[in-house]
């Protein structure tokens, strides 16, 4: 019961904020904002940077409110949104070009059974170049298939997988890496 | 290895996903001001579609005056015929009034003559000599006289029955002096009679010719400014 009340108030928001509705948006907002920054700062470094590209995210968001079609989760479709403006964000600001490279191996983490912290997670992520990144959390974290990204960011299939081969190569090393710094602090 | 790997991206995923990051207050701020500028540029918008509208309406409403000039135009010189046609008819009315003022002069002098006759009648009747009384008498017929000689013209024979009938006897100085005022009476009073009577008969003829020759005038120009109309056309 909770969870259709939820359900249908999220809707009710949903049409409010539609129709202009300040407060509304607000709801909606506060609600999913913190979230979305995070989907942000996986793909950009700086905080700030990240809040801007959320902002102008959210603002595609509620002007495009009246197309949601109430398919899926009203979280998923914003996150898409996100993703999407970070990516365009990170291809028009660095201009990060995608060098074709069809020679890949399927990279695999080694056995690492080590927890990391969140701030550490980032922190190796962030050490890895805007391509790599972008493929890499596109494919780890989001879930989408190596064809949607090729698609999403006008890449070959192969350049997506190399990519991430790359990545979790260059994750492999940093992970070593840190945990070599981390024994030799301890 | 496979579930390490599992392991390392799940825990990669997970802790990502579970994280929050609380922007700044004036994120919103910002999103706000963003929103509210939004929100003014569709109405902006309509008000540009309005007054693209509005000029649509203005410049079609300017083509169709302009559109319509001509015929009004042609209008305008239809008007002129017929005022013209009026102004000829107003024309031919004075020549009639002219007519008919110089039929009344000549109606005035038959009734002076008429008149005379009535005097050189009266002066044939042998008067005794002149009474006050008899002179009202007099003054009386000719009053009567007047009035008959007003209605009817050819009955004068029949007044002067009446006269004679009567038979009075009147100072001929005396009935000159009455019938000389009297005389001018007669003449405006006749004048009345005449103007009436000839503007009756008149009218009729006058209509007729006045309808006729409007009638006459418009189809001229109407065929003119056909022809005028064709060659523009044409043209």
């Amino acid at each position: 019961m909770k969870v259709i009340n939820l359900y249908q108030q999220e809707n009710e928001i949903i049409e409010q904020a539609v129709e202009h509705n300040r407060h509304a948006q607000h709801l909606i907002y506060s609600k999913f904002s913190p979230k979305m920054l995070s989907v942000c700062r996986q793909y950009i470094k700086d905080v700030h940077q990240a809040e801007d590209v959320m902002i102008t995210a959210f603002m595609k968001v509620f002007t495009n409110l009246k197309n949601f079609k109430h398919e899926g989760s009203f979280e998923g479709w914003i996150r898409r949104i996100m993703i999407n403006e970070c990516i365009s964000f990170i291809r028009v600001q660095k201009k990060v070009k995608f060098i074709d490279d069809e020679n890949y191996f399927e990279e695999s983490f080694n056995n690492i059974e080590s927890q990391f912290s969140v701030e550490d997670i980032q922190f190796l992520i962030d050490s890895l170049p805007d391509g790599y990144k972008m493929v890499f959390n596109l494919y780890v974290i989001e879930g989408y298939k190596h064809q949607e990204i090729a698609t999403l960011l006008g890449i070959n299939e192969g350049t997506s997988k190399s990519q991430l081969s790359h990545a979790k190569k260059m994750l492999q090393n940093n992970i070593s890496k840190l945990k070599n710094y981390e024994n030799g602090t301890e | 290895m496979k579930m390490a790997q599992n392991k390392l991206e799940t825990q990669i995923k997970e802790k990502l996903n579970s994280r929050e990051i609380n922007p700044t207050e004036k994120a919103w701020d910002r999103l706000d001001a963003m929103l509210s500028v939004a929100e003014q540029k569709p109405k902006k918008q309509s008000f540009k579609f309005i007054g693209i509208a509005a000029s649509v309406l203005l410049f079609l409403s300017i083509g169709f005056y302009n559109f319509n000039k001509n015929k009004t135009e042609i209008q305008t010189i239809e008007n002129v015929v017929v005022n013209e046609a009026e102004k000829e008819a107003t024309q031919e009315n004075s020549s009639i009034n002219q007519n008919n003022t110089q039929n009344q002069k000549k109606i005035n002098k038959i009734i002076n003559q008429k008149t005379q006759q009535l005097v050189q009648i009266n002066q044939n009747q042998k008067v005794n000599i002149s009474n006050p009384l008899i002179n009202k008498d007099t003054e009386i017929e000719h009053q009567n006289t007047e009035v008959i000689a007003q209605k009817e013209m050819p009955k004068i024979s029949f007044q002067e029955k009446i006269v004679q009938q009567k038979t009075v006897s009147v100072n001929v100085d005396d009935l000159l002096a009455s019938v000389e005022k009297p005389t001018k009476k007669e003449t405006k009073s006749t004048i009345k009679v005449n103007y009436n009577s000839l503007l009756s008969q008149v009218d009729g003829e006058l209509d007729r010719t006045f309808r006729q020759k409007v009638i006459d005038k418009i189809a001229k120009n109407y065929q003119e400014v056909k022809v005028a109309i064709a060659n523009r056309n044409q043209e």
